[in-house]
Formats: structure tokens, C-alpha cells, sequence
């Protein structure tokens, strides 16, 4: 069993000292640092934290159940509520896997736009997570809620392109079995451009704001150590891993959408503590702007549907078989696996299964949280970075 | 060289202004005044405007063409809605909210009509799927989403309170049309 600075996460709360000043703190269900409805127990002793039991489950909507009464083309607006930040992963983790099951090909412009909309996404995601995260911290931004104003300032600048496309602010409902339902316009990609050069000129401010921050360094660094093995052996992915030297991105290294033509680089930090989380985050966000800029004007002309349009929900059948889809989500590996050929003739899956990463990334937290106090745990739980209606799906 | 792996530059040790702390902090109080000048220049001149805030209900945002708001039946001139009750709608609902009886009328041109159309907006999540099987362009998303209300039922919408004049629904039903030809170009087109 992996242990960190020596903390047992399996600690017998029985066989802890006697004498000492035990407290049992529950942080959450309903407090605003976890993001969503989530409990912690934790077991404090004075100010430090001995042992943190997650308890999650708050916000299970049984999707995974869903998902077989309904119809390949009717999961992909119901998959759009799991990962309630980034919906647009979802929907293609789902639209992935059932092109892998059904052998469709997808045609390059859809591709094209799927990689746009993911990079963008992803901006946006890890835009939502450093406001909040300014949030948590509280007062060592001098007020976080600025920073959290400024995030969501930009961030919405994105949502509003995706409404341009798509209709939706949030459920986008863009991506089909097959391809996309929304095509881009010349506007698009010029709009994307300013929004993207002003979001490159604001972040530098917002880094400016915190960065060499005192207070913030004592609050970010060693914090919160996650070591790169106990990462592997917890199944924990994304900038959480690679923050903890783990070098992985299923972008570089399990190419889809034309991820294999681009050149993603990965970045790594070998600390693993909040602070090279937050590093890591930060560069990503330049990343993905790289990224979208390189490809917004050789979006190549075409179909963006692989197959013939259907009018019905029930139009794509398929007897048992098989698919799985991993993505790079901002979180982490989302996966999908699917087993057609269930209800309606098989017009519906007969099971799935979501690989969240979200529910990895909130294993951690036993290991994580005991020696820190509890305004740390805020701060780890921060950076962690768990959505809970991907934890609880 | 693909998939390069960049160690991200870590400046662990401070430096000497960077620990006096106090210039740290005018730096980042600079940045978030410099907004709020930038922010109050363009609320007062009204040019240039970087301020995200808007007076709403006073002022509205301009919605874009592809928005999708709550879904309506579209109404002919004649005052009948032109929906012929076929139910791909009701069968295409993710969520089941859409519920038709229909209805026949012998000897008119268009027979069948819906005698109750009714939509459950407490359920519905715009996804926009019926408006997508629709054979007849006769549900399509409105821009009208405002519509909580103090009481569930109030939300459960019938035939009356969905039918819309096709005039005031313009902007969408072309909005379909171009997209319809653009995304499905060379594909099978609608009659």
C-alpha cells in the first residue's frame, strides 16, 4: 500500500491516541469548495487532519441505466449533464464510442470541428477551474471572487461561440453518431481569433495577479503531494498526473480526431503538489489557444455527417458489438464503452460504462488530505478539480 | 519533434521584491484596477464597452440565429397548427415530455390534425431533437425561454399556449432551411 509522508489513509480511527483532541468535520454535502454535493468526513485532530473518508453519490442519476432505454442518437444530449463543465467531451466521448462500435468513418471537416470544440472546451474548463479555484484560496488573491469574475468573464466569451454554432450556451447537442449536427461559419473562426487573442492577453494579467504572490505560494507549494506512482496505481490522468511527472495525454499518445497530425506538447511537472497543478493547468490553457489557432483556417470543406441523415431516433441499429473511445478531457482520460444491440431492436445499447476521470481523481483524496489542515484540504480539493455529476454519473 | 514533453518552468525561489510582498500585491491590485478604470471609461462614454454586466431585464442580449429556446408548433394562417400529429416528435423525445392524441377530420385536405399537443417544459431540456424529426417543419425551437413560474402545472403546455404564427417564428425557420442545406449538401434533401 502506497502511503504519503507517512500518512496511513486506512487509519483505525480506534487506535489513534486516546488522549488527544479528536473532532469529526464533515466538509460538504453542500459546501461551496467542493464544487458540487460532495462529502468529506474528516477526522480532525486539533487543526489537522488524521483521516478524510469521501462519501459520494449525492448527485447519482443512474445515466449509465438511462442509456440503455434510450436510443444511440437520444444519449448524446443526456450525456452532456455528466461532466456538467465540459459537455462537449462528453458528447464526443459517447458519439467516439458509438462510431467505433458501428464502424463509421467521420469525415475530415467534422473531425476538424470536433478538435476546435474540444480545445476550446477545454479552455473554458480550466478557465471555470482557476476562478474557482481563486475562490477557494479566498483571500490570498487579495479577495478572490476578482479572479473568479475576470474567469467567467472569459470564459463566457467561449460558451458564447459555442452558442453561436450550436444554439446552446451549455447542452450543446452538436455532435452525432457519425459527425456533427452544427457546421462553423468564416464568422466563427473570426470571432474565435479575437476571443482568443484577448483571453492570451488577459491570462498573463490573471497570472500576474497571483503568481508571485506570497501568500499564494505558502497556501500552493508542497501541498497537497500526490507522488507519481500512487497516481499510476489510483488510476489518476490528466493535468493531475502530469503534474505529478506522470508523462500521459491520450492526445500525444492515443492520436484521434487529427490529434495525430499536430504537434500537442505535454506538459510535465515532477512536484506534484498544488502549485504544479496549477502550473500545469496554466500551460495547458496556452496550449489548447495554440492549438485552436493552428488549425481554425485549414478547416478543409466537406460533409460533416459520415453517413446518411436519419429522421428517426431509432435509425441506427446494430446487433451485439462492441466499442470503446478514450478522450483527453480536461480532467483527464474519459472513457466509453459500449455494448450494442439492446432495446428497440437494438436501436439502443445493451450496457455502458463511463470511465470518469473525475471518480479517480477524488480516490486521492484519503491519501491527500491527512497532516494538512482543513484550509489546505479546501486548496487540494481545488486543484483536484472533481466534478461530481461526472463522480456520480 | 511530435508529442514534445515540456517540464514545466518552476520558479520555486522567490525573489527579493517578489518576498517584500508589498509590491507583489500593488502589482495585482494595478491589474484589477486598471480593469475597473478600463470597465467604468466604457460604462460611462458608452464606447468600447469591457464591462460584461448587463441590465437585465432593461437590456437583453441579441440571442444568435441558432438559438434554442423553448419548442412551439408553428401555426398556419388559417389558425390550425401545422402539425399532422405523425408523433416522431413524441417518439424522438429523450426525455418523453411530448404527448399527441390525434385526431382525423374526414374529406379535408391535410386529415389528420392533433387534438391535444401537449409539452411538459419542466421536463423538456431543448435538445432540439423533436424540432430535428419533425417531417414538417411544424415544432421548431422559439427564442422565447423565459418560462419559470411559481407553479409546476403552469409549465405543462398545451396546444393552445404552443401554437405561434409562422411569421413570428421567421427567423428560425430559415435559420433550419440554410443549415438543413448546408450541413446535409449532397446528401438527401428535403422535399
Amino acid at each position: 500500500m502506497h502511503s504519503v509522508t507517512g500518512v496511513d489513509p486506512h487509519l483505525d480511527i480506534e487506535t489513534y491516541d486516546p488522549s488527544a483532541d479528536l473532532m469529526v468535520l464533515n466538509l460538504g454535502p453542500q459546501h461551496p469548495s467542493t464544487h458540487g454535493v460532495f462529502r468529506v468526513k474528516l477526522y480532525l485532530d486539533g487543526e489537522i487532519i488524521i483521516k478524510a473518508v469521501p462519501y459520494a453519490g449525492y448527485l447519482h442519476r443512474g445515466v449509465e441505466k438511462l442509456c440503455e432505454e434510450l436510443t444511440f442518437v437520444q444519449i448524446i444530449p443526456i450525456v452532456d449533464k455528466n461532466d456538467y463543465v465540459s459537455p462537449m467531451m462528453n458528447e464526443q466521448a459517447i458519439a467516439m464510442a458509438c462510431e467505433a462500435m458501428l464502424g463509421i468513418e467521420v469525415p475530415p471537416r467534422a473531425l476538424y470541428l470536433r478538435t476546435i470544440f474540444a480545445e476550446l472546451q477545454r479552455l473554458a474548463s480550466h478557465l471555470l477551474w482557476l476562478g474557482t479555484f481563486g475562490m477557494d484560496l479566498g483571500g490570498a488573491l487579495g479577495g478572490g471572487a476578482t479572479l473568479f469574475m475576470y474567469c467567467f468573464r472569459e470564459r463566457e466569451t467561449i460558451l458564447g461561440l459555442f452558442e453561436e454554432v450550436t444554439g446552446c450556451r451549455f447542452h450543446y447537442n452538436t455532435h452525432a453518431v457519425g459527425g456533427n449536427r452544427h457546421d462553423i461559419t468564416p464568422k466563427f473562426s473570426c470571432d474565435t481569433k479575437t476571443t482568443l487573442e484577448v483571453i492570451e492577453k488577459r491570462l498573463e494579467e490573471y497570472v500576474q495577479i497571483f503568481s508571485s504572490n506570497r501568500i499564494y505560494r505558502a497556501r500552493t507549494q508542497g501541498i497537497g503531494v500526490l507522488d507519481g506512482d500512487l497516481a499510476n496505481s489510483l488510476g489518476i490522468t490528466g493535468p493531475l498526473a502530469r503534474a505529478s511527472g506522470v508523462d500521459h495525454d491520450l492526445r500525444r499518445d492515443a492520436p484521434y480526431h487529427i490529434y495525430g497530425e499536430l504537434d500537442v506538447k505535454v506538459f510535465t511537472e515532477s512536484a506534484g503538489d498544488c502549485f504544479a497543478r496549477t502550473l500545469v493547468r496554466l500551460n495547458e490553457m496556452y496550449e489548447s489557444i495554440r492549438i485552436v489557432r493552428e488549425i481554425i483556417d485549414s478547416v478543409p470543406e466537406g460533409p460533416i455527417l459520415g453517413m446518411k441523415p436519419g429522421k428517426s431516433p431509432g435509425h441506427i441499429k446494430i446487433d451485439a458489438s462492441q466499442g470503446y473511445s478514450c478522450i483527453e478531457s480536461p480532467r483527464g482520460e474519459l472513457g466509453t464503452y459500449i455494448i450494442g444491440g439492446g432495446k428497440s431492436r437494438g436501436a439502443s445499447a445493451y450496457r455502458l460504462k463511463i470511465r470518469s476521470p473525475s471518480l479517480h481523481a477524488a480516490s486521492c483524496i484519503p491519501y491527500l488530505f491527512p497532516g494538512h489542515t482543513v484550509s489546505d484540504a479546501v486548496a487540494i480539493l481545488g486543484t483536484l478539480d472533481p466534478i461530481m455529476g461526472e463522480v456520480d454519473r | 519533434m511530435p508529442g514534445e514533453v515540456i517540464q514545466v518552468k518552476r520558479h520555486e525561489k522567490l525573489g527579493f521584491l517578489e518576498r517584500l510582498y508589498v509590491p507583489m500585491i500593488v502589482q495585482g491590485l494595478a491589474v484589477t484596477a486598471g480593469h475597473f478604470f478600463r470597465n467604468l471609461r466604457g460604462f460611462i462614454t458608452g464606447k468600447n464597452r469591457t464591462d460584461f454586466v448587463i441590465q437585465y431585464p432593461d437590456e437583453r442580449v441579441d440571442y444568435p440565429d441558432a438559438f434554442r429556446g423553448m419548442p412551439v408548433l408553428v401555426q398556419l394562417d388559417n389558425g390550425q397548427p401545422r402539425c399532422v400529429a405523425c408523433g416522431l416528435c413524441e417518439f424522438a423525445c429523450p426525455t418523453d415530455c411530448i404527448s399527441i392524441v390525434p385526431g382525423e377530420i374526414e374529406g379535408a385536405r391535410i386529415e389528420r390534425y392533433p387534438e391535444a399537443f401537449d409539452i411538459d417544459m419542466s421536463r423538456c431540456m431543448f435538445c432540439g431533437l423533436c424540432e430535428e424529426a419533425c417531417p414538417e417543419e411544424a415544432i421548431v425551437m422559439s427564442r422565447e425561454f423565459e418560462i419559470s413560474s411559481y407553479d409546476r402545472q403552469t409549465l405543462n403546455y398545451d396546444k393552445e399556449r404552443l401554437l405561434v404564427p409562422e411569421t413570428l417564428l421567421k427567423r428560425r425557420l430559415e435559420f433550419l432551411r440554410g443549415e438543413y442545406d448546408r450541413v446535409h449538401a449532397g446528401g438527401e434533401t428535403r422535399s
